[in-house]
């Protein structure tokens, strides 16, 4: 039926990226803007006690200076989703973390809007933080549910069955806190209009922002407007909104002027989320057959005084192997440190732990780590305890291990030397929980014949653009460039967060729906219109293709949707919509290192994985999907921390330059395959939420791949150096 | 602060050295002359002109120096015969109109030498006062109202007191632009936020990313660790300028056949650093080519896209 | 960053005299490390003397020595033909620093006097003894991976982030300046002072100097030379180990060394004791191995950075077994 979705089809919206004219949040031009900038707080936890800002008040340019004696009150019900903090900063006088906002400068330049910053002197009454995980382990707690889900989870008796187990692994592993660090700072521009409120903004999620924006300043959700149409990555950090964004709103309302507020890279440090630091305690129980036949898995994460909110979930140590007994408990931490969040492919985190303890279970039975995982397949759906519509891991890992000749590897470690290095070959399963939220799309076919799909979805580098405008030109039978797509407009229909892979699932049945609709809206005016070659055939016998509309087996009845909406002289406007659910993609990463242990230098060279995503909607943007995924995965494995002071609870790298990410230099090319068959759950068209699914099994396949490559086995990310010595 | 310029062309006759005579004694102007508190005399990369010069004199009481100190008399006797075209102008931050007044009439009618002369060391400490109490001021720049100081910034060189704006001309995209600025505003806002040009993207603004860069005088550089005020003359080319009319440029044509980018944020800069790694021989292998691309994160990491896509436009480029 | 005044000076002589009467001023190069102290707040200046314009580019191989300009640019001396024939070291410590951009802009003056990359003396609101003497050094009991083991005090640990300064230390270049006392010469040696208590004070440079160019000695030793520089990512990173090392053979005895070590010191580490007890005798692993004990006797690791008292003895071994094809 299709002719394009499913093709590599080149990025729409590649024009506009390559030539500067695609405008993101911060490059609206407004007139009359002044700039914003704000003032952190230098103590993790106290009182302000003072803030004086005559000093700043008296710098050329400055406009105002708002402190939480007069910025204006905002109200939210806390704490909650989707504003991530359990706080509104700037309405009272405490502190709860280092680089919370304490005062907000508006000026006529960005440049005096800095500088005035600086000259605002808070003083505080600080009382003693706790920064580290490790200082307050004893103080682990279960915490309450967060978006509905528990966390503890348990399945048949895993103590008692690891009591009784012919072998155990039994390893603590962890990760530190991380940074999403989109390349887009945060940025916030507000324009009032009366009580009507427009935001400029860089968000995953117009929608969410819009409705936590119009609840804090108690007005109805049209009075606020969110338009976002390209975002400069978000990876999680801009899914929730942020303090920054409801202050810009309220300085540019106590201004009465528009403000533009772009966070520094050091704030975003403190301001938009992180991945929270992680200890991993599991313990694996298992047959000498390598059945599992237990799985203990105790996590403890980073939670916040005010706030009991984790966002790293052991999902897969709950769906992804068959193993009867399994007990999940998810434990907190209260440190003096800014909520955390989600961060791209969240399960990451605890994922690494199992696929790592899967591979020492595999060193110990001596078995292949693949084979390892076949025999523990686990062909059940949690969500339905059925059969899954459609899961073909087994394939993925058939297909990518042959393409990386695994076959040929030695299990034993240690033994395969290039020059002075050493070669490790190392593997994982690819696991996420894709998300779902209801959407809607509107599809208008003007007068000219073209369709305009508007949806108020983001384009967020995935390629919402490319892939929605796909399924509308197959969906009318027309071709891509008659086909315009708007996003990121609260005016638009509602449509999904760009979170959670949720987008494709979520969006791709409303629009599929709305363009199967319009083609029928206009297939009915040609049919019903004297003036149509097609006048009086059948509706159902008429077939659209490239624009054209024609009878099934009449060639010479022939009209176009550009002559029928001529003649209708009006557009076409139907909207779509389409239910779906969350669900899960799989795959599997194979991976080659090569170690100089003599310098502790690790080089990730080769890369191959297969992925089930469902149908590939776009092969070119899936591609994108995993070679971004599998560098996050290098970067989560190899070099990205975030150091905090253990005395001060500041964050002591707030950078580039000392918190690291991949570069080209560290990347290898990666073979991405695909199992391409559509779901036949899914009404996206047979596609699955995919986006998140690739990376997530890349930091434990490195570390095992480490571990074949010289027989040490490392379980603290990142594996720097002073751990290969 | 008063800046005195001039922008000029010789005629074609005047010999190497008699151009070098004439170069040298406004020099000596600059040396001689003790209220001249910084001068340059070079290339005037700026336009129509070959040279310019710029002397910084503190105030007005400096500039009657200047225009009665012999050095200059000598200058102008030694260089005006040998000039094509010239013009020149005085601009001046002091915010008292009466200052521009006086400038614009000292230009008509050249003012007598009178007063004791002054040694170095005096002017100096004066030059620090001045500078103070202008900050304080925080004073805009103001043109004295010579019909010259309406026609161009200066070549290259001047002084501006902390607080107060001076005028830049770059050639932006093949465009000459001006912008009045403070000295610390960088390269990069001044593209940004007064210029208009938002395709060059602020991602750190710390020089850690690589999102800004942009080329200065055909080299890749990060445009938000370099001030506006350092570029003075220069030839700038952001993303924007790449493209002759609708056809774009191959490295623009390779991202987008080898879907180089997600996002887009980074990739103005991967862009603009990609046609300089081109031009400079840095594309000839992958790892080279890793290598030489390493200055431009890419948080989407379309990194062996981004490889490939430097290496395909390489061969069309070198074609 | 505070709003400054801007001067664009004619000639050194113009820079350097118009610092002296300017209080609060600072040259000015390239820029790119001193706008982000500026913006950070670890650094103010009421004006910046811009020296780009003075004529101190130049890069020369004479028979003598090699005699770079000020303001040359990293990638000027670095791609200079001469350069990499005859002082290899300085060409790979420069191309290993920074990236393609910055090496564009920044200048090899300003490369010499980049302030370290310490988190704490970064942050204005975090206490540094570097910064804001007196107020403390946070990175002895906090994070210090990045700091040096070798020649740190309780007032600081901070080493110098300069690629370029290892070399030229390994090499026995001198630092030109021109001040308003006039011009003097400083080995580099004696450039970088160690913290003590006055960690403010990194470099011998009297107030309102000017760095005017830096020689190095052209020997045959300086043609036999090399940078090993180790990181946490492949590249555009600060060194976490370096090693400039310069060797000449005759049979397998070492007729002459030179080393100097980046990552590991408060300033570019050299210690002639290291390299006379591999001069006159026979490159071994043994003698190696010997060395690199001698160079670490003194370390004072801290929690956070003491992998790096064996990094940097390995890392001095194979940068001398590459250099007298030991493998």
């Amino acid at each position: 039926m299709s002719a394009l979705v499913g093709q590599g089809v080149a990025r729409v919206d590649g024009r506009a990226k390559v030539t500067g004219a695609a405008r993101y949040a911060a490059d609206h031009e407004v007139a009359g803007a002044l700039h914003g900038f704000l003032v952190m707080s230098t103590i993790a936890r106290g009182e302000v006690v003072e803030i004086d800002a005559r000093a700043a008040l008296a710098h050329p340019g400055v406009v105002a200076v708002y402190t939480h004696a007069d910025m204006a009150r905002l109200g939210l019900r806390l704490p909650g989703f989707p504003y991530n903090r359990p706080f509104i900063p700037m309405q009272d006088t405490r502190v709860h973390h280092n680089g919370q906002p304490v005062a907000y400068v508006v000026a006529q330049t960005l440049e005096q809007a800095q500088e005035a910053a600086g000259l605002v002197k808070v003083s505080y009454r600080a009382e003693e933080p706790v920064a580290r995980l490790a200082d307050a382990l004893d103080e682990a707690f279960l915490p309450k549910k967060f978006r509905e889900k528990d966390n503890e989870f348990a399945r048949g008796d895993a103590a008692a069955a690891l009591e009784q187990a012919e072998v155990r692994i039994d390893q603590t592993y962890g990760s530190p806190m991380q940074h999403h660090n989109p390349i887009e700072p945060h940025t916030t521009t507000a324009v009032w209009a009366g009580d009507e409120l427009t935001l400029y903004e860089s968000t995953q999620g117009v929608m969410f922002t819009r409705n936590v924006v119009a609840t804090a300043f108690g007005r109805a959700p049209e009075q606020v407007r969110v338009i976002s149409p390209y975002l400069g990555g978000g990876f999680g950090a801009k899914g929730p909104t942020y303090p920054h964004t409801l202050l810009t709103a309220a300085a540019a309302r106590l201004a009465g002027r528009p403000v533009k507020l772009v966070l520094s890279r050091a704030q975003m440090y403190t301001s938009n989320g992180h991945r929270a630091e992680y200890r991993h305690h599991l313990r694996l129980g298992a047959t000498r057959q390598g059945v599992l036949t237990a799985i203990a898995d105790t996590s403890t994460a980073q939670v916040t005084r005010l706030d009991e909110a984790v966002y790293n979930g052991s999902d897969s140590t709950v769906h992804l192997y068959a193993c009867p007994n399994v007990h999940v408990r998810q434990l907190g931490v209260r440190l003096d440190l800014p909520t955390s969040s989600y961060m791209r492919s969240p399960e990451t985190t605890a994922h690494f732990g199992l696929e790592t303890a899967m591979d020492e279970l595999s060193h110990e039975l001596g078995i292949d780590p693949v084979e390892l995982r076949i025999r523990n397949h686990n062909p059940i759906d949690p969500r339905t305890d059925g059969p899954y519509t459609s899961k073909h891991l087994l394939e993925c890992y058939r297909v990518a291990a042959e393409a990386f000749g695994w076959a040929r590897r030695s299990p034993r470690p240690g033994t395969t030397r290039d020059g002075d290095e050493y070669v490790g070959w190392g593997m994982a399963t690819e696991t996420h929980t894709y998300g779902w939220i209801r959407s809607e799309a509107g599809l208008t076919i003007g007068p000219d014949g073209r369709a305009t799909l508007r949806a108020a979805t983001q384009e967020i580098g995935t390629g919402t653009y490319t892939v929605l405008s796909q399924v509308v030109a197959d969906g009318l039978g027309m071709p891509l460039g008659h086909v315009t797509t708007l996003l990121g407009d609260t005016t638009y229909p509602t449509a999904s967060l760009s979170a959670g892979s949720s987008t494709m699932p979520s969006v791709v049945g409303p629009v599929s729906e709305a363009a199967r609709s319009a083609r029928k809206a206009v297939i009915a005016l040609a049919v019903a219109d004297p003036r149509s070659p097609l006048h009086g055939v059948p509706a159902e016998e008429v077939v659209a293709e490239a624009g054209r509309l024609f009878a099934r087996g009449d060639g010479g009845r022939v009209d176009s949707y550009r002559d029928v909406m001529a003649r209708h002289g009006r557009s076409v406007e139907v909207i779509g919509r389409q239910d779906n659910a969350p669900g899960y993609s799989f795959g599997a990463v194979f991976v080659e290192v090569r170690i100089q242990p003599r310098l502790g230098r690790v080089r990730v060279t080769r890369v191959v994985t297969a992925h089930d995503p469902g149908r590939v909607l776009n092969r070119r943007t899936a591609r994108g999907q995993v070679i971004g995924g599998v560098t996050w995965g290098i970067g989560f494995a190899l070099m990205e921390h975030t150091m905090v002071d253990p005395n001060t609870a500041r964050v002591v790298n707030p950078n580039l330059s000392t918190y690291l990410v991949p570069v080209c230099a560290d990347t290898p090319s990666v073979e991405a395959l695909f199992v391409d068959r559509p779901d036949p759950g899914s009404p996206a068209l047979g596609a699955r939420g995919f986006g998140e699914t690739p990376g997530t099994g890349v930091p434990a396949a490195i570390g095992n791949a480490i571990h074949h490559a010289i027989g040490r086995r490392l379980r603290d990310v990142p594996f720097t150096r002073d751990k290969l010595l | 602060m008063i800046h005195h310029g001039s922008r000029f062309t010789f005629r074609l006759d005047a010999t190497p050295e008699q151009r070098a005579e004439a170069l040298e004694s406004l020099r000596e102007q600059g040396r001689a002359i003790p209220s001249v508190r910084s001068f340059f005399v070079g290339r005037d990369h700026g336009g129509d002109y070959e040279w310019g010069a710029v002397f910084v004199i503190e105030d007005l009481d400096g500039y009657r120096e200047f225009l009665t100190h012999p050095a200059r008399r000598h200058a102008d006797r030694t260089a005006s015969p040998l000039l094509a075209d010239i013009v020149s102008y005085d601009l001046t931050d002091d915010p008292d109109p009466e200052t521009g007044a006086r400038i614009a009439e000292w230009r008509r009618h050249p003012p007598l030498p009178d007063g004791p002369v002054r040694t170095r060391r005096t002017v100096l400490k004066a030059m620090a006062v001045t500078a103070a109490g202008t900050a304080a001021a925080g004073t805009g720049i103001t043109a004295a109202p010579a019909p010259a100081a309406a026609r161009t910034a200066a070549a290259q060189a001047y002084a501006v007191a902390p607080g107060a704006s001076v005028e830049v001309a770059m050639t932006v995209n093949g465009q000459l632009r001006k912008v009045v600025l403070e000295p610390r505003v960088t390269l990069l806002d001044a593209l940004r936020e007064r210029l208009g040009l938002t395709g060059t993207k602020k991602g750190c603004d710390r020089g850690e990313c690589g999102a800004c860069t942009v080329l200065a005088d055909g080299e890749r550089v990060k445009s938000c660790l370099t001030l506006a005020v350092m570029r003075q003359g220069a030839e700038i080319t952001t993303v924007e300028g790449l493209a002759r009319g609708e056809e774009l440029h191959p490295v623009q044509e390779a991202f987008i056949r080898h879907d180089a980018f997600q996002c887009g944020a980074c990739t103005p800069g991967q862009i603009m650093s990609a046609v300089a790694c081109i031009d400079e021989g840095h594309a000839g292998s992958e790892a080279e080519i890793r290598e030489w691309m390493s200055g431009n994160l890419c948080r989407c990491a379309a990194y062996q896209n981004i490889v490939a896509a430097v290496a395909d436009a390489a061969k069309e480029v070198r074609r | 960053m505070r709003a400054f005044g801007y001067t664009v000076a004619g000639s050194p002589a113009d820079a350097v005299r118009i610092a002296a009467s300017t209080p609060g001023s600072a040259f000015v190069a390239g820029g790119t490390d001193l706008l982000n102290l500026m913006r950070d707040g670890a650094q103010a200046h009421d004006h910046l003397i811009d020296v780009n314009h003075l004529d101190l580019g130049e890069v020369a191989v004479g028979s003598r020595r090699l005699r770079v300009g000020a303001a040359a640019r990293m990638r000027q001396v670095a791609e200079h033909p001469g350069v990499r024939r005859e002082f290899p070291v300085l060409s790979e410590a420069l191309l290993a620093s920074a990236s393609p951009q910055v090496r564009n802009m920044a200048s090899i003056g300003g490369n010499l006097l980049q302030r370290t990359r310490c988190g704490y003396f970064r942050d204005p609101a975090s206490p540094c003894n570097k910064r804001s003497p007196g107020s403390g050094c946070p990175a002895v009991s906090g994070h210090n991976r990045g700091h040096a083991i070798l020649g740190g005090s309780d007032h600081c640990l901070a080493t110098h982030p300069s690629d370029l300064a290892v070399a030229l230390t390994a090499l026995d270049a001198t630092v030109h300046l021109l001040g308003p006392g006039g011009e003097r010469a400083v080995p580099v040696a004696d450039f970088y002072l160690l913290p003590g208590a006055t960690p403010d004070r990194e470099t011998a440079m009297r107030p309102g100097e000017l760095i005017t160019w830096v020689d190095v000695p052209r020997t045959a030793l300086a043609g036999q030379s090399r940078y090993l520089k180790l990181r946490d990512r492949a590249t555009f990173e600060f060194a976490v180990v370096s090693v400039a090392a310069a060797l000449r053979t005759r049979g397998r005895v070492v007729q002459d060394v030179r080393l100097a070590f980046g990552g590991v010191g408060t300033r570019p580490w050299r210690d002639a004791g290291v390299e006379a007890a591999l001069r006159g005798r026979p490159l071994t692993a043994q003698a190696i191995a010997g060395a690199g004990r001698l160079l670490v006797r003194g370390a004072e690791p801290r929690e956070g950075n003491r992998f790096k008292v064996e990094l940097v003895q390995r890392a001095l071994v194979s940068i001398l077994s590459d250099l007298g094809g030991l493998r």
